[in-house]
């Protein structure tokens, strides 16, 4: 499952959340990086990824590096617009992420390498963009930086080549607009400050919100779904909708952040899913770099919405079959892939016919059957599933040993984290931030999150089932 | 530009040099229990552990007290043994019924929370002083009972309030990591002396610390059922027969290769809340009536 991967890596390994991480690695590259001159930059960048991916999958780098260069062969010919390497290069690079993940599914003992699933989108966004010209050059060094670059290696966000592109610390102003020592000092260090807030908001949102929740929503599995009751039940679904929001959102703002520091632009995964007026827009602000990746390299090649209504349904059943495949190869996934489908097809076709009754149902769909499709994708089997879902809505009782004030119990140690997830959760929080974050309020704040945060870790070991004693 | 402009960078980079200092100056006195290795993680941290813990660098540094004295006095078995003029007949298991409980207090971690929540039958008739996390050591020393308000307080406090005849305990498993089998073994005894001091005809039922499934068992360093096994065995010369007594709950919970039966458990360590009623059949068949 892709999106609890860096709670698995965190137990001894280098991810974002690590305090070796924070306050050795990361200051220690960004000096070296802003030593040396803009064009040694990007291949600073590079040697920084691999190293990265080495402390993280050493195994697997050369297959990253190995992966890496056969695009570059590939991209050679798609440049010269050879369309037969175009979709030989696709058939590779979907091959390699299809292999891994049958492999895994068949338990053959091959582990998955760490960021295929995210590496593997980049090269075919490269080739396409590539083939349609939407890439004017083929450059090694910022081709291989784009697929390998360390703040996108582990979880993403997906970014497109333009991302690479536009770093504005990779190139040397012209000597008339040379500005003078100390003012460049302080526009790296604006940069770095702009991106370090990012950063510490993330961390925040993974280490005291993701981090803790997670753990109500084990204390649960502890408890067996056969015992739980119907509120603790909904309980558990808005928990873990929250775990997963907060974890996967926090991993992409600590990872915007690092590219903001790095000299990219900030690149927004999370746009506020949880304030969408229907399913369908809260995928276009959920993991939205995934979203626009499978609308531009598949829906919108099959046709999109624009060939006929059975069309349609052709089109969006095959992008959330492939969705539910991309996320894991466990019916539960497919089944949480279907539910959604049905759900945006009934939304598309049906509801918005009533433009009245869509604006409440929508919100809905989104605020209550979105935490329950989470619980789908948490729970890989289906009789498991099934017993929650009883829980969930009793029509039958299928309760054993139920506690009717399980809730109770766990209330009083969990109700600060989903308070917290609640207030992160309102729109309204971010447009403050945004307009208000150079106020030294503000700052001072986030000074506060950051040592919270860390003081968290060195307890924790970045581990968040340290916070799980007997 | 302004300073502003960089102010979390100036606070962070100033903080956590100041704290790195701060916290490696102390490490040989205050925080040395806290400090694995430079390389495994920053200078920074023990202070941080050790804070948390509430172990401040101002915090005065407290002479150890001499070893020898304090495992030896701990470690007595348990007085009346000596009081007694010849070994007394021992006492056996009978089967009883729930009204047995009405006047017994559970005491333990996680698992006794377990207990209490998902076996009615004693829940309503027993007393519970149980709590995540709980120590034998957190029994010995800390105040950790809730009282309605007021400030918490030690469980024998909160056992000289109630009257009570008998005391199931059940802890082991959070300390596993820490500290000698020695150590644990005389925190025992010394809970046991003082619960006796304040009720001497108090049964006193030892449950065995209850293993974990064989899943959690192999892939655990630390909380392992070899280690639990040792633990528990550490604790058999507590027994008396006439008022401390050992209850191998593990009996009853385990599968044929003596790991918690992965049935029963959700997590590997816990009991699922269907399935507490083999340890309260346990508890009726494993009674002792004066």
């Amino acid at each position: 499952m892709e999106y609890t991967i860096l709670i698995e890596l965190g137990r001894n390994t280098m991810t974002f959340s690590d305090l070796n991480f924070i306050v050795r690695a990361l200051p220690l590259f960004l000096i070296l990086y802003y030593i040396f001159p803009a064009k040694v930059r990007p291949w600073l960048l590079l040697v920084a990824s691999l190293a990265f991916y080495c402390a993280n999958d050493w195994k697997f780098v050369a297959l990253l590096i190995g992966a890496t260069a056969i695009n570059y062969g590939f991209a050679k010919l798609v440049y010269k617009k050879k369309k037969w390497a175009l979709v030989l290069s696709i058939i590779f690079n979907a091959g390699l992420l299809t292999g891994f993940k049958v492999a895994g599914r068949l338990d053959l003992g091959v582990a998955f390498p760490l960021g295929l699933s995210f590496y593997i989108f980049k090269m075919i966004s490269y080739q396409v963009d590539l083939y349609k010209e939407l890439i004017k050059e083929v450059s090694f060094r910022n081709m291989s930086v784009y697929f390998t670059m360390f703040p996108q290696i582990l979880s993403g966000p997906i970014s497109r080549y333009s991302f690479v592109e536009t770093n504005d610390s990779w190139t040397a102003l012209p000597v008339e607009e040379h500005p003078s020592k100390w003012q460049r000092v302080q526009d790296v260090l604006a940069k770095i400050e702009d991106g370090l807030k990012y950063f510490v908001i993330g961390l925040f949102m993974k280490v005291m919100i993701a981090d803790h929740l997670v753990v109500l929503w084990s204390d649960i599995k502890t408890i067996g779904y056969e015992s739980i009751s119907t509120p603790l039940a909904w309980l558990g679904a808005y928990a873990y909708s929250m775990n997963l929001y907060f974890d996967f959102w926090g991993y992409s703002l600590m990872a915007a952040g690092l590219g903001v520091m790095l000299g990219f632009p900030f690149i927004e995964n999370f746009i506020q899913p949880y304030a969408a007026r229907s399913v369908s827009d809260f995928y276009r602000r959920w993991h939205a770099t995934l979203g626009s990746w499978f609308r531009d390299y598949i829906y919108f090649p099959l046709g999109g919405s624009k060939k006929g209504k059975w069309r349609t349904v052709f089109n969006l059943t095959v992008v959330w079959l492939v969705t539910g495949l991309w996320h894991g190869m466990t019916v539960n996934f497919l089944l949480w892939a279907m539910v959604l489908l049905v759900i945006i097809l009934v939304e598309k076709f049906v509801l918005s016919k009533w433009e009245k009754v869509f604006k409440i149902v929508g919100r809905i769909n989104v605020l209550v059957l979105i935490p329950c499709t989470w619980v789908i994708f948490a729970i890989h089997s289906v009789r498991r599933l099934g017993t929650y879902g009883l829980r969930l809505f009793p029509v039958m009782n299928n309760g054993i040993a139920v506690n009717q004030n399980d809730i109770l119990y766990l209330l009083p140690s969990y109700w600060p984290y989903l308070l917290m997830g609640l207030i992160f959760a309102i729109p309204f929080v971010q447009t403050f931030y945004r307009k208000h974050k150079d106020n030294v309020f503000i700052t001072l704040i986030i000074f506060v999150m950051f040592w919270i945060s860390i003081i968290s870790l060195a307890n924790s070991a970045g581990n968040p089932f340290m916070y799980l004693r007997f | 530009m302004k300073i502003k402009s960089y102010l979390l960078i100036i606070l962070i980079v100033v903080s956590v040099a100041g704290i790195s200092v701060c916290s490696y100056l102390n490490i040989p006195s205050r925080y040395q229990e806290y400090f694995v290795s430079v390389k495994s993680e920053p200078v920074m941290a023990p202070l941080l552990k050790g804070a948390t813990a509430g172990v401040y660098p101002w915090t005065e540094v407290v002479e150890e007290p001499v070893p020898e004295e304090q495992a030896q006095k701990p470690a007595e078995p348990p007085a009346r043994v000596e009081e007694e003029p010849e070994p007394a007949k021992p006492k056996t298991f009978t089967l009883v019924d729930d009204s047995y409980f009405d006047d017994a207090v559970f005491i333990g971690d996680s698992r006794m929370v377990g207990l209490s929540q998902y076996c009615p039958a004693l829940d309503e008739r027993a007393t519970f002083f149980a709590k995540k996390s709980l120590t034998i050591y957190n029994i010995q020393k800390d105040a950790w009972v809730e009282v309605e308000n007021g400030p918490k307080e030690t469980v024998f406090d909160a056992l000289s309030k109630i009257s009570f005849s008998k005391v199931y305990i059940m802890v082991g498993i959070n300390e596993i990591g820490t500290g000698t089998n020695e150590r644990y073994h005389d925190a025992y005894a010394d809970v046991i002396n003082r619960i006796l001091e304040i009720q001497p005809n108090a049964l006193i039922y030892i449950n065995s610390t209850m293993h974990v499934t064989k899943e959690k068992s192999d892939g655990d360093p630390i909380y392992n059922n070899g280690n639990i096994n040792v633990r528990n065995a550490a604790l058999f010369d507590l027994i008396d027969w006439q008022h401390v007594f050992f209850l191998n709950i593990n009996d009853m919970l385990d599968d044929e290769e003596g790991n918690l039966n992965a049935s029963l458990s959700g997590d590997g360590v816990h009991l699922k809340g269907s399935c507490y009623e083999p340890w309260h059949q346990y508890l009726l068949y494993n009674a002792i009536v004066e």
